[in-house]
């Protein structure tokens, strides 16, 4: 796919457009498009019960945990109810080499089926790629993508890019060696990388991935405008608001729940009202940037017509 | 309770006491207020319209004082134990509604009362002492005098132990127009002066003990509701762990890292050194325990202590106002300027502002020569920006009303015009601003000129989504958008107020949250957006008052320095405020005229015709 560069990234959103979104999703349809996640250290079988139970309850996609340990737990809990365990594979780095790779991908899926007892469609993988690796070869992201694909056994995976460890350039090429793998999602972050979910990232994964493969944002999505704004990147049309089209990984879904409703009220307004457009710039959050992609985001917002918006202008 | 179609959170009564005759009745309250209105604010403002005639001077005896429960007081749902005072100001002249936490609230309700309205003039000091519906006045002669703290001591040992006590201290009594009524010795129904009317009243205190359970029309509705809220009080990031551990101070660092935490008067919006004045700072030198108000998960509320003193707060409001608007960097002096202002019942915000004010004038020779003799008298010095020892000895003169406090005691505008210098006054309708500066966020300007209570904050929380991103971020520069935004927390604020929570709550809760609860309680089906309405009717009858009192659109202006003066220094440097268009809108949105009117139309739609 040829691609431009964009002078400026996407911060500001049609109002009427952001409006119609903001009508067309109440909590229920929200809902449904939530892993609701919890990926700490320490998280422990309460937590994962109170997840469970959120996520039976609202109406989520899948709760998404760490599967050491939580491969014991999390199938039982959701026995029995449509909402699918998430593990996150290889997490967070994604250094281990291509096999080692396959076979936790197939651990996975082998214990969760039979724990939970009921058949295949009841788990995904949010694997993370090396990314280093890609950033020289390429082909190699193809190669270790479609090797977990294959041990997961037709289970959906979703494939973490760490979009804020890569240029412009690299977010599309990325985008379209998963566009080319067996994978079914493309996911922006581990939601501990530099900077969350933007945008400007969901959007060219979109126009990468088109409308028949999937893109899950992660990472500071605390609302329902986030939400929207987001999809509004990546899931505009009514045909992409699919489960398996568009997808948010979150630790509160009760707020994104909550601040829906408070959208109904005024919902233009609240469109309107727009957000500080650094907050929503992948070119602003540089703090955990190594300097060359520091320098790389700077040169960005120099250029860029929000610049006065910048709290910290002495780049 | 006679009422018909709402089957609980109301007694449906309310009780009448005529100061001057000592006459104390009993009255039915017509079930279609309490639909129309909900309780607390809303009722309250229903009565006091319909009661007080316009130009009713604020401290004479015929101006009336209402103590207000809520339906939701009683029901165990987590955050809702506030009650409401509703007054015409002493300080404005607009209509005044202050809503407080503790646990009066719930005793009140707890009596069997809906409201109380005091009329008249005792002709003695008196307390009101109410006991599961039975109504008592008191002689308080032996309590005239005492602080807040004192007075409570005094009535409970006098009442019962448990009993809740809404009382005011000396500034109350000497009609000092920043007074407060205290209510479990630290909690405020603090602004535009209501301890003023009260004392003018003779009337120390209302102690208030009661077994009688608020009537709940589905239980089992009720039970679910109050898991949910429970469920997102609990887990929202707000209510969940920055309330909770840093209480309301966690907002200085947050609101100066905008440039938008106003310093010395509102001259600046940078506080360079807000270490002395943060969370951490207050947490690790003054902090006791958490002290929650009854039925609150969340816990905002501190017990503190110095070295010498002991109390409770202060709130990040109260550290902005007698801390960085004074220029003051020492935590310390602002603790005890605060428990003077707590001991004393005097109003935090407005105390600090007024302060501010006087420095300004100073710096600046404004001074009339009688106020510089008297600070020259009490302080031995001129009064300047970061005089903490000038802080601590005006808050406790001007809960006096003693020497440079005397002055102090009417407020900056009073303060500001007597020097000839309206200019230096921040404050709107006579009510001092609090402490986020509106050039740094559009939609608080609007919502500061338009309050119907004067330049106040918790008229229109929307700092949570320009500042705290709750329940979402938006811009807070942008005008767009910021009008009908203003309108619609205006009035879910006045539904919130008047069903009883807490307006932390919102932090975690939806109008269709409380609209479910009110569905349990009362037994009337309501939405989020019928819940609004009630709230939309709310602010237009208060309006409606302050038409009747004068006042228009020349009072829904910010001091002419927002749209003078940029910020100096931070990030919103070079920041004004420019209102018009927005206010324009605002008026459109609400359908009233283009002098602040409510129209023939929004009033008839809002059955206030």
């Amino acid at each position: 796919m040829k691609y431009s560069l964009s002078k400026t990234p996407l911060v500001e959103f049609d109002v009427e457009k952001l409006t119609n979104l903001i009508q067309n999703f109440d909590a229920q349809r929200i809902a449904s498009f939530l892993d609701v996640t919890d990926l700490k250290a320490d998280t422990q079988a309460p937590k994962m019960a109170k997840m469970a139970d959120w996520a039976k309850t609202l109406g989520c996609a899948s709760v998404c945990v760490n599967p050491v340990e939580a491969a014991d737990t999390l199938p039982l809990l959701l026995k029995g109810s449509p909402v699918k365990e998430c593990y996150v594979h290889d997490f967070p780095l994604g250094r281990s080499d291509i096999e080692l790779k396959a076979r936790m991908a197939e651990h996975i899926v082998k214990k969760s089926r039979q724990l939970r007892g009921e058949g295949r469609g009841r788990v995904e993988l949010d694997t993370v790629i090396n990314v280093g690796r890609f950033k020289k070869d390429p082909g190699y992201t193809l190669e270790e993508i479609n090797a977990v694909c294959q041990a997961a056994d037709g289970e959906t995976v979703k494939v973490i890019v760490r979009s804020s460890e890569l240029t412009e350039e690299e977010v599309w090429r990325v985008s379209e060696v998963v566009a080319e793998s067996r994978a079914h999602f493309i996911k922006n972050s581990t939601g501990m990388d530099a900077y969350g979910a933007m945008p400007e990232h969901i959007r060219i994964m979109r126009q990468v991935m088109g409308p028949r493969r999937g893109v899950k944002a992660a990472g500071g999505i605390s609302d329902a405008l986030s939400f929207l704004r987001l999809a509004y990147a990546g899931a505009p049309q009514p045909e992409l608001w699919d489960p398996m089209l568009w997808r948010c990984g979150t630790s509160a879904p009760l707020a994104i729940v909550s601040s829906i409703d408070w959208l109904k009220h005024r919902s233009r307004d609240w469109a309107a009202a727009g957000i500080t457009p650094c907050l929503v710039c992948p070119y602003h959050h540089v703090d955990k940037l190594r300097v060359e992609m520091r320098e790389l985001s700077n040169a960005k917002c120099r250029e860029c017509r929000h610049f006065h918006y910048r709290t910290h202008k002495d780049l | 309770m006679s009422l018909n179609k709402i089957k609980g959170g109301y007694h449906g009564r309310l009780l009448r006491i005529d100061l001057s005759t000592r006459a104390i009745k009993e009255e039915s309250i017509p079930e279609e207020y309490l639909m129309n209105f909900l309780g607390g604010r809303g009722l309250g403002t229903k009565y006091l319209y319909d009661e007080l005639g316009p130009g009713v001077a604020s401290l004479s005896s015929e101006n009336k004082l209402i103590l207000a429960a809520n339906p939701l007081n009683g029901t165990g749902a987590t955050t809702t134990c506030r009650y409401n005072v509703i007054t015409k100001s002493p300080l404005t002249g607009a209509i005044l509604s202050c809503s407080a936490g503790g646990h009066f609230g719930i005793d009140l309700k707890a009596c069997g009362y809906d409201l109380v309205i005091f009329e008249g003039r005792a002709e003695r000091p008196v307390y009101l002492y109410l006991e599961n519906g039975r109504a008592e006045l008191r002689s308080a002669e032996h309590l005239w005098g005492l602080d807040t703290h004192s007075v409570t001591e005094r009535i409970l040992a006098e009442t019962d132990l448990q009993a809740g006590v809404a009382c005011i201290g000396p500034a109350g009594e000497s009609g000092v127009r920043l007074a407060s009524i205290m209510n479990e010795r630290d909690h405020a129904a603090g602004r535009g002066g209501a301890g003023a009317v009260m004392g003018a009243k003779n009337l120390k205190a209302v102690a208030a003990r009661g077994e009688m359970k608020t009537p709940v029309a589905d239980e089992e509705a009720l039970a679910q509701a109050k898991k949910l809220w429970m469920t997102f009080v609990s887990e929202a990031p707000l209510t969940k762990d920055a309330l909770k551990e840093w209480g309301t101070p966690v907002l200085v660092k947050i609101i100066n890292a905008y440039g938008a935490w106003p310093v010395k008067n509102f001259q600046e919006g940078f506080f360079i050194d807000d270490d002395s004045l943060s969370a951490q700072t207050f947490k690790e030198r003054f902090f006791v325990k958490r002290e929650p108000c009854a039925s609150c998960s969340i816990g905002c509320c501190r017990a503190t202590r110095t070295s010498q003193r002991q109390g409770k707060g202060p709130e990040y409001e109260t550290i902005w106002a007698l801390g960085a608007l004074c220029g003051v960097r020492d935590l310390e002096a602002v603790v005890h300027a605060n428990y003077n202002c707590n001991e004393l019942g005097v109003d935090t915000i407005s105390a600090g502002g007024t302060i501010a004010c006087a420095m300004e004038l100073s710096e600046k020779g404004y001074l009339d020569r009688e106020s510089e003799d008297l600070i020259q008298k009490d302080l031995g010095r001129k009064l300047r920006f970061g005089d903490a020892e000038a802080v601590v000895l005006f808050t406790r003169l001007l809960g006096e009303a003693k020497g440079f406090g005397r002055i102090l005691a009417s407020g900056s505008k009073s303060l500001a015009q007597r020097c000839g210098h309206p200019e230096a006054a921040m404050q709107v309708k006579g009510l001092e601003l609090p402490a986020y500066d509106p050039r740094g966020f559009s939609g608080m300007a609007l919502a500061y000129a338009t309050s119907n209570r004067g330049g106040c904050h918790v008229r229109n929380f929307l700092i949570s989504c320009e500042a705290i991103a709750t329940p979402a971020a938006v811009s807070r520069f942008h005008s767009a958008g910021k009008p009908g935004l203003v309108k619609f927390y205006q009035d879910l604020t006045a539904a919130i107020d008047s069903i009883g929570a807490c307006l932390f709550s919102f932090f975690a809760l939806s109008p269709d949250h409380y609209a479910r609860m009110m569905s349990a309680v009362t037994g009337m089906e309501v939405d989020g957006f019928q819940l609004v309405r009630a709230g939309e009717r709310i602010w237009n009858l208060e309006r409606l008052f302050n038409i009747r009192e004068g006042l228009g659109r020349s009072d829904d202006r910010l001091p002419e320095r927002f749209y003078r003066e940029p910020l100096p220094a931070g990030h919103s440097k070079e920041r004004t405020v420019d209102l018009e268009a927005m206010l324009d809108e605002y008026y459109s949105l609400r359908g009233w005229d283009g002098n602040g009117l409510p129209g023939e139309e929004i009033l008839r739609q809002l059955e206030l015709k």
